[in-house]
């Protein structure tokens, strides 16, 4: 018999009351963990973006396109929707004109279009990224699998992604011809890409030029990457690139990723006020439980006191009770964190892609915050913030009613029937 | 204080406060118990019986008036003092029992031993040496709730032994028990006290509890009215 002994047979006694008291702890808890573990996520998601469209700090495109002025009359016109139109692009001489923007670091031009490919009679549709090698690699952080990238320009190579070349099933230095409208052009296929998922794997890189020469789009581009000094400065330089050209629109990355990353913050510190609310009532439930306990055992305490209990032993008897409810509590919470953490951060993750896709000029290029794996973080740390939380709300909710009971002198509490 | 009065009081006074009104429980209380007595205090329900014990037991603090246990004054000891006095100086035992129910008969006698610091095993055994003193070793592992009244009020004066008490303090003990359970308790306090010199202080209502004392105060009022040998039964048993 000790302390603890005495402690657990008192909780154990009154289960039903202790469950509901340790659960009122355990939601709160659990709310605040999951917090901490989706916290932890966004960050690591903010990173993961950052890292996967670093080099490009703006990405300069046609600012007349848009769904309505594009998209609906060509298909008014009975267009396809795929095909380049002359309003989607931009002219070469606009590169020039940007170079000249201080703390631009360096630009890549990018055409892109649809073509296919046939092979054995099996025809893929692909995504062709016409980029300027030398450039492109500087501004991208494309990663090769296989192989290598694009020598230069002039040259008819091609680099496949991995989903392509596996459906393709040929090997480095073979022959592949791409075929657009009625053009068949043969690239001697030098590499393979690697990206974040299959989907992300149906393109294809060539030389710009050549893509200019199959498109008969020459000196037009669909994008340029740019490449900047000093990267905090790429909003400041992105402004400066629509007041020298009104016609190009602007897309900086970062931002987008501060503005997923604000909408997750939104989200967290909603959910950060429901915890602490529910925390609070969480303290609320325990003192409630501990006051009723203080009272139903008002005679308890005297007799411990009347054999020889210290006020000190009652204070801590009942402070070590409201304490172990409060543990309890905050390890049943980490359970439920870890299961509402599952639930709270798809949410998130649904509100930080809509912020991201609701900009303008996102490159299909550019990964898709959809396409980063989710996994949330549940890490020592948490778990033990979440158990000492637990322990927190313990002892405050139990500092009033021990001390009642430390104030009661035993001849009163013995008299108590 | 002769060396073989345990207990020495002197003029004390209690009084309470209810509300707006005072009522003096104790009006001036002399009393000189000797080591080995069983005392028993006897008066009318509200007569001061259990404020007195109170007072002795250092529950309880007299407003005025001196009040000596085992050589000590504990109207000057502190708090802190007055609780390791009651531990180690004297043993309780109630009318209701009064044990802890979510301990086990042993664990209740241990009780008192646990608070002094003794170690777990050394105070097993002499919480076992005890309960067979009692004659209830057979209900060591048994909780309160499922034995008997008589048998709860010999754990109660187990666990009132298990410090070498100077003096055993039982309020209203044979209270809840009918006539051969009483008998049998005081042919325990008998025992302990022939055994052990035990002293008892009782305070209690019941005629046959007060002719085994070997010393009986008739308290009325918050008075000593008299002091009776137990041959005297019969004149104590008129108010």
């Amino acid at each position: 018999m000790n302390m603890f002994t005495i402690v657990l047979r008192n909780i154990t006694k009154r289960k039903l009351r202790a469950i509901l008291t340790v659960l009122g702890v355990a939601v709160g808890i659990g709310l605040m963990f999951s917090l901490l573990s989706i916290s932890a996520t966004g960050t690591q998601r903010s990173l993961e973006l950052i890292r996967r469209i670093s080099g490009v700090d703006i990405v300069v495109y046609n600012g007349t396109r848009s769904f309505l002025s594009n998209v609906i009359p060509r298909a008014q016109q009975g267009l396809r929707l795929l095909q380049p139109s002359v309003q989607q692009y931009i002219d070469m001489q606009v590169l020039d004109q940007i170079y000249t923007i201080p703390g631009v670091y360096t630009l890549s031009p990018v055409l892109t279009f649809r073509a296919s490919i046939t092979l054995a009679g099996n025809t893929i549709n692909v995504g062709v990224y016409g980029v300027d090698p030398s450039s492109y690699s500087e501004v991208s952080s494309l990663e090769i699998d296989e192989g290598r990238f694009l020598s230069g320009l002039g040259v008819y190579e091609i680099v496949l992604g991995r989903a392509i070349a596996d459906e393709l099933g040929i090997p480095i230095g073979s022959n592949v011809v791409l075929e657009y409208g009625n053009n068949s052009i043969t690239f001697t296929f030098v590499g393979i890409y690697r990206a974040i998922n299959r989907f992300a794997e149906n393109s294809v890189y060539i030389p710009i030029d050549i893509a200019q020469n199959i498109t008969g789009l020459n000196n037009k581009v669909t994008q340029i990457l740019i490449k900047c000094v000093d990267p905090s400065q790429a909003q400041n330089i992105a402004h400066q690139i629509t007041t020298l050209l009104p016609g190009v629109a602007v897309f900086v990355p970062t931002i987008s990723v501060q503005s997923a990353t604000q909408a997750i913050n939104t989200i967290t510190y909603f959910f950060t006020t429901i915890g602490l609310v529910a925390i609070t009532a969480g303290v609320f439930g325990v003192m409630n439980t501990m006051t009723m306990a203080v009272a139903e055992r008002t005679r308890e305490i005297g007799i411990f006191k009347a054999v020889g209990a210290s006020n000190t032993f009652v204070l801590k008897l009942f402070l070590l009770e409201s304490t172990i409810l409060g543990l309890i509590g905050g390890g049943i919470g980490v359970f439920i964190g870890i299961i509402l953490s599952y639930i709270i951060a798809p949410m998130l993750a649904q509100v930080g892609t809509q912020r991201f896709f609701g900009l303008p000029g996102r490159g299909s290029n550019q990964p898709s915050i959809q396409q980063i794996q989710f996994n949330p973080s549940i890490t020592p740390l948490g778990i033990a913030i979440s158990l000492v939380l637990g322990i927190i709300v313990g002892v405050i909710a139990g500092i009033y009613p021990a001390y009642r009971a430390y104030r009661l002198k035993p001849v009163e509490a013995l008299r108590h029937v | 204080m002769s060396k073989s009065i345990i207990v020495q009081l002197r003029n004390v006074v209690k009084t309470y406060r209810y509300g707006r009104q005072y009522v003096q429980a104790l009006r001036g209380i002399d009393l000189d118990i000797q080591r080995g007595e069983i005392v028993c205090i006897v008066g009318p329900s509200g007569s001061g019986k259990t404020t007195l014990l109170n007072i002795i037991g250092g529950l309880d603090r007299a407003d005025t008036g001196k009040v000596i246990v085992d050589s000590v004054d504990i109207r000057s000891l502190r708090d802190r003092e007055l609780v390791e006095f009651r531990l180690r100086k004297i043993g309780y035992v109630f009318q209701f029992y009064n044990l802890v129910p979510m301990l086990s008969v042993l664990e209740n006698v241990e009780l008192p031993l646990y608070l002094l610091g003794v170690k777990e095993k050394e105070r097993k055994e002499k919480a076992l040496k005890l309960l067979q003193l009692v004659g209830i070793e057979h209900l060591a592992d048994r909780t309160p709730d499922i034995i008997s009244g008589g048998e709860q009020q010999r754990v109660a004066i187990a666990r009132s032994l298990a410090t070498d008490p100077v003096v055993i303090l039982m309020d209203e003990p044979t209270g809840a028990l009918d006539t051969e359970n009483t008998k049998k308790l005081m042919d325990l306090v008998k025992k302990l006290n022939r055994e052990l010199s035990q002293t008892f202080i009782i305070a209690t209502h019941d005629i046959l509890v007060s002719k085994e004392c070997t010393k009986i105060y008739a308290l009325r009022d918050g008075k000593i009215i008299s002091i009776y040998r137990p041959s005297e039964i019969s004149k104590l048993f008129q108010f």
